[in-house]
């Protein structure tokens, strides 16, 4: 009986390994391939001289940043201030902070697109204020289970006894005990921007992935080649991460 | 501090939401009781529950509903097989694997399927050279069923993403006890594993259901607008001028969907609260 178990955990997880890895596998053959059907990285130096391409790349990188920024400037504070004075308005802010999933990106962005003024439209950087909202749940969620695991009361206490404000204390005592969970909120925000589609092709900007889109139209070598190496780049850099994190708040991520 | 002072702390983040998220789906609500005009009208609601429009409603609940099925499937025994092996940092690597294809996925997996089943796809050449002609019969990767390919794989990844903390709640003593009163595996699947974790695993389908309906890239990048799901058609409706009262009557269809994906989420939120009271 044992035997038939392992058996067939066996197969299952070789089957799920395939279902995943194939498609990666058969995508990068087709992409790292010239015509006679050599190993190449043509569609990558291609990617690299197509300005257009990089400009988004650079672009998004700069929104991520922003939306980054953004996002620790408003959690942490307000995640400091509900674990310190207001822990009964915990699970109405958690409540909150899931309503952005309730509302497909697309609905919001058509929303966003007839109500914002036209001074913040007319830059790209609007997508920061937007893209904040999106990651809301996801970053929310982190950097909370983070300040879950560690007595922010005592430490709170322990530090203004000694002399310390409110900000020095959040600055040098709390922040670095909740470093895990900043770092899997500036992961998911960072991911999530990197992929955003509906909001920037609705407000017309050239992001990364609005461009990918349009460079699959004329070369599908060169947008196969992008897709496989940004996927597997993010995945690469979020084992680095939780490597460094022992502690591992990163598999939140895409989980309520 | 009295409690209205100490609500000012949470000020910034829900003049936030307030600025970026309420105002948006305030208009969202407002034009779709508005004409073009400006006018009260009733209209959109009979625009969009009849023609292209209530069949676009059927695509997309079709997609989300098999989408969600497979993968609520195929997620939930990867999951386990993965939660039950010994081998942990396999776990971390299928954990962040599903993390980047759940939330990146999008335009890169669109292309990607292109690669590997699109016309000159690497599988459909290999297919062929072993006698088995995928585009033979009228199937393309940009039909209905190669759409569902694609959204499996952000679709099986969420499941596992969600299934694995709940297979690690699961108490040992469970298969004990089951096999101590002569139940097999199959046994204990079916009238003790399934049984106890079925409140949460509803919860989930809703869940893939609602994240499939709210999907939009991946459509938009593997079909370029052919396939007319629901977002897909609040874009077009947005990006021209052709349709009366176009921009009023893609806020109704958002309306719909926000609807939708509401109250599948409510149910989520119902089950998982029913769920996790009773198993304390």
């Amino acid at each position: 009986m044992k035997y038939v178990n392992s058996l067939l955990r066996g197969a299952t997880i070789t089957f799920g390994l395939l279902f995943f890895a194939l498609p990666i596998y058969a995508s990068s053959a087709f992409a790292f391939k010239d015509r006679e059907g050599n190993f190449s990285l043509a569609p990558l130096q291609r990617a690299g001289a197509n300005e257009e391409l990089m400009e988004s790349l650079f672009l998004t990188l700069q929104i991520a940043f922003g939306t980054v920024v953004i996002t620790l400037l408003l959690l942490i504070p307000t995640i400091a201030f509900l674990h310190l004075v207001l822990p009964q308005a915990r699970t109405f802010v958690e409540f909150l902070t899931l309503t952005p999933l309730v509302i497909p990106p697309i609905v919001q962005g058509v929303g966003f697109l007839y109500s914002m003024p036209t001074q913040l439209k007319s830059t790209p950087n609007a997508l920061i204020f937007a893209y904040v909202i999106l990651a809301l749940p996801f970053s929310y969620r982190a950097i909370d289970a983070a300040f879950s695991t560690i007595d922010v009361k005592t430490l709170f206490e322990a530090s203004t006894s000694l002399g310390a404000n409110f900000f020095t204390v959040i600055r040098k005592v709390i922040i670095p005990n909740v470093m895990n969970g900043i770092f899997g909120a500036m992961f998911l925000t960072i991911a999530l921007v990197l992929g955003e589609f509906a909001y920037a092709s609705l407000l017309l900007w050239d992001t990364f992935p609005t461009q990918l889109a349009v460079a699959g139209l004329s070369d599908a070598n060169t947008a196969v080649a992008l897709s496989v190496v940004s996927l597997v780049g993010v995945w690469l850099i979020l084992n680095g991460l939780t490597l460094f994190n022992r502690r591992g708040t990163t598999t939140t991520m895409g989980a309520l | 501090m009295t409690n209205k002072v100490k609500l000012l702390g949470l000020a910034p983040l829900i003049i936030y939401m307030g600025i970026f998220l309420g105002i948006p789906l305030i208009t969202i609500v407002k034009f779709s009781f508005l004409n073009t005009a400006g006018d009260f009208t009733l209209g959109n609601f009979q625009t969009i529950s009849s023609g292209i429009y209530r069949d676009a409603f059927i695509l997309s609940a079709q997609l989300s509903f098999i989408s969600a099925a497979i993968s609520l499937f195929l997620g939930f025994i990867f999951a386990y097989a993965i939660a039950t092996s010994k081998v942990l940092f396999f776990k971390k690597l299928v954990a962040t694997a599903s993390g980047v294809l759940a939330n990146t996925g999008g335009v890169p997996l669109a292309f990607m399927f292109i690669a590997v089943l699109g016309t000159y796809g690497s599988l459909t050449s290999w297919l062929k050279n072993i006698g088995v002609e995928l585009y033979g019969g009228g199937w393309t990767i940009y039909s209905f069923s190669g759409l569902l390919i694609v959204y499996l794989y952000f679709q099986v990844p969420l499941m596992v993403l969600l299934s694995l903390p709940v297979l690690s709640n699961i108490k040992k003593e469970w298969k004990d006890a089951a096999e101590s009163l002569g139940g097999s595996s199959w046994v204990y699947w079916r009238r003790v594993l399934i049984p106890m974790l079925m409140p949460q695993l509803l919860g989930f389908f809703l869940l893939l259901f609602a994240n499939s309906f709210a999907a939009y890239a991946t459509a938009a990048a593997l079909t370029s607008g052919s396939l007319a799901l629901v977002p897909v058609q609040i874009a077009s409706l947005i990006g021209s001028n052709v349709q009366v009262d176009g921009a009023n009557i893609a806020m109704t269809l958002g309306l719909g969907m926000v609807i939708l994906v509401g109250l599948s989420t409510i149910g989520y939120a119902q089950l998982e609260r029913r769920s996790s009271r009773w198993r304390k």
